[in-house]
């Protein structure tokens, strides 16, 4: 995936789920619909991908003749292979039901800024172990990687921190900054609040805003009592 | 309410045409992904753990707080038709993967089905407001309250750091995904559609067709939508979103008034052509259809048809569709039988234009 991040979503998208669909819908749209050619090239480019007639981006020799894409949820990936790599790449014509944002997660997944650039097969093992499972459901840390989606809520907590790099590639980053849930998230709910607070205090100390900083501080003082009273 | 009034009529709550900007923002959409604790994600879930799932929801849909928020009702999937789901995958009420690859798969849709909540999908729940015009922060608090009268109920998997957590790594967080239908005729008739739609991928939003999951955009309609779900808040995603379709929208009327004012009889040419072929001819393809469509909606914006509404052109978006064309005609039509009645469809909604149904 060379780490790029493609967003755009092409106007070729047909929701085929064999091989031939997609390739004919393409070839379908290749021939209909030029304007769309041009707009795709040029948001290709934009991306650095090199326009639309691109090398296969397995061997990154041949030019690209068979164009995958693959959509699953509204989820949106799309490769590029020469006819050669594509025939040895066997499984992406045979078991294309299982290509697809996975294979971008994949690729995501893999790159760790620790391990990037370092060839030393024992580092990454150690970064990245693949039999780590998750005691809930059972899924393995290799197996995500493989289909880009957890077993059940608990993977998060079972993969852990080692999801941040993941989570950094696609969000940008790796914190929940928005709703927390009204019944179950009491705690939380004081906590973030509480967060707020603190960041507000420091700008009010910064502006010289005193008086505005002792309310904060006293309401920060009341929730953290909250919070005590409340373990 | 019953099934078949949601699959009977292609008319449907996201199409009145009304709401602010509505000349050039077609509906607001948004959708909110949540699981629930100890349960499986659907992909890896049993039938059985499946089923649970739904008997909990519809116990909510049951409930008292529900009930205050209107009307809903329970669809299986696996009690409809392939015909019926199709016809509900084009009205936008489903996606196509609830309709097809779900397994205890249902929805729970309401009255007048502007709120959809698929059970089971690729998250256990994902709550799906559906509004006409620009109307992003309406359809956040409307599904956020959804979303409370749910989380009362049910226990949902959220982390203090990751926040909700969903099947996929890239909806974890907020688990929303905002999206706009924008109908930009000038732009791409200017050119400057390439320009506009780079910039807005550099921002982290996505531009993708009419259908969302799987489309291609056909009669310059552009779905614009989120694409980054943790590390923002539901406000500023939607802002985000908003401040970007603003600016668009801006666009797109300069370039309307520019066409106008240097191109008029070629504009005009174009929209009464489309107008004419649409009133007239015996069978039309899909995609042409969709075209024709968009200059004559295009003409509907500028004034040329003062008796025409728009939420016909809204409406016919959806009943010449391939699932819709066949469900009216209750029998599976071959390509060419389904652009002969497509162009019927066509001529007589837009000779007769002033009756809704």
């Amino acid at each position: 995936m060379n780490g790029k991040k493609n967003f755009y979503r092409s106007p070729f998208e047909e929701a085929g789920s064999s091989l031939e669909d997609v390739f004919h819908a393409y070839q379908d749209e290749k021939l209909r619909s030029l304007y769309f050619l041009k707009q795709l090239k040029t948001v290709k480019q934009s991306f650095g991908i090199g326009g639309f007639f691109m090398n296969c981006e397995e061997c990154g020799t041949r030019p690209a003749t068979l164009h995958v894409t693959k959509i699953i949820n509204g989820e949106k990936t799309e490769t590029h292979f020469c006819e050669q790599c594509a025939k040895d790449k066997g499984q992406f014509i045979s078991g294309l039901g299982n290509f697809g944002i996975n294979n971008l997660l994949a690729g995501l997944l893999n790159f760790d800024p620790m391990t990037k650039g370092v060839n030393n097969p024992q580092l990454q093992q150690s970064t990245f172990s693949p039999a780590t499972r998750c005691e809930t459901c059972g899924l393995t840390y290799a197996q995500f990687s493989k289909s880009g989606r957890f077993g059940c809520s608990d993977c998060y907590t079972h993969f852990g921190e080692k999801l941040d790099p993941l989570f950094r590639r696609i969000h940008g980053n790796t914190h929940h900054m928005g709703k927390v849930p009204e019944r179950t998230g009491g705690q939380i709910k004081v906590k973030k609040e509480l967060q707020q607070l603190k960041m507000a205090l420091q700008q009010h100390i910064a502006t010289e805003e005193f008086e505005k900083a002792a309310e904060i501080r006293d309401r920060i003082r009341a929730l953290e009592q909250k919070i005590e009273q409340s373990k | 309410m019953s099934l078949q009034r949601f699959v009977e009529h292609p008319w449907t709550h996201w199409m009145k045409g009304e709401g602010p900007d509505s000349d050039i923002v077609i509906s607001t959409r948004l959708r909110i992904a949540r699981n629930l604790r100890h349960h499986p994600f659907p992909l890896l879930a049993t039938d059985s753990q499946a089923e649970e799932v739904v008997r909990k929801v519809e116990e909510v849909n049951q409930s008292a707080s529900m009930k205050k928020k209107g009307q809903f009702e329970l669809l299986r999937m696996e009690e409809l038709q392939p015909l019926e789901k199709k016809v509900l995958v084009e009205k936008h009420l489903i996606s196509p993967n609830l309709a097809e690859e779900s397994r205890k798969g249902a929805v729970i849709l309401s009255e007048d089905e502007a709120i959809s909540v698929l059970i089971n999908e690729e998250d256990h729940l994902r709550i799906q407001v559906f509004l006409p015009g620009f109307q992003l922060k309406e359809a956040w608090d409307i599904g956020s309250k959804i979303d409370d009268v749910f989380e009362k109920q049910l226990n949902y998997a959220f982390d203090e750091k990751r926040g909700y957590l969903t099947s996929c790594p890239t909806n974890v967080g907020t688990g929303i995904r905002s999206s706009i239908m924008l109908h930009l005729p000038a732009l791409v008739m200017t050119q400057q559609i390439n320009r506009i739609l780079q910039a807005t991928t550099q921002v982290g939003l996505v531009v993708r067709g009419l259908y969302g999951e799987g489309s291609e955009a056909v009669g310059n309609l552009f779905q614009l939508s989120n694409q980054v779900t943790l590390g923002m808040s539901e406000g500023d995603i939607i802002t985000n979103l908003y401040s970007v379709a603003s600016q668009i929208i801006v666009q797109e009327r300069e370039a309307r008034e520019y066409l106008r004012e240097h191109n008029q009889i070629s504009l005009e040419d174009r929209i009464y052509r489309s107008y004419g072929i649409l009133t007239h001819a015996r069978t039309i393809e899909s995609k042409e259809a969709a075209q024709r469509l968009s200059d004559v909606r295009l003409g509907i914006d500028l004034g040329y048809f003062p008796t025409c509404n728009p939420f016909v052109v809204n409406e016919l978006l959806v009943s010449t569709q391939p699932g819709f064309l066949q469900y009216d005609a209750g029998q599976k039509l071959t390509v060419d039988q389904r652009d002969e009645r497509r162009a019927r469809v066509i001529r007589e909604r837009l000779i007769s234009p002033s009756e809704i149904s």
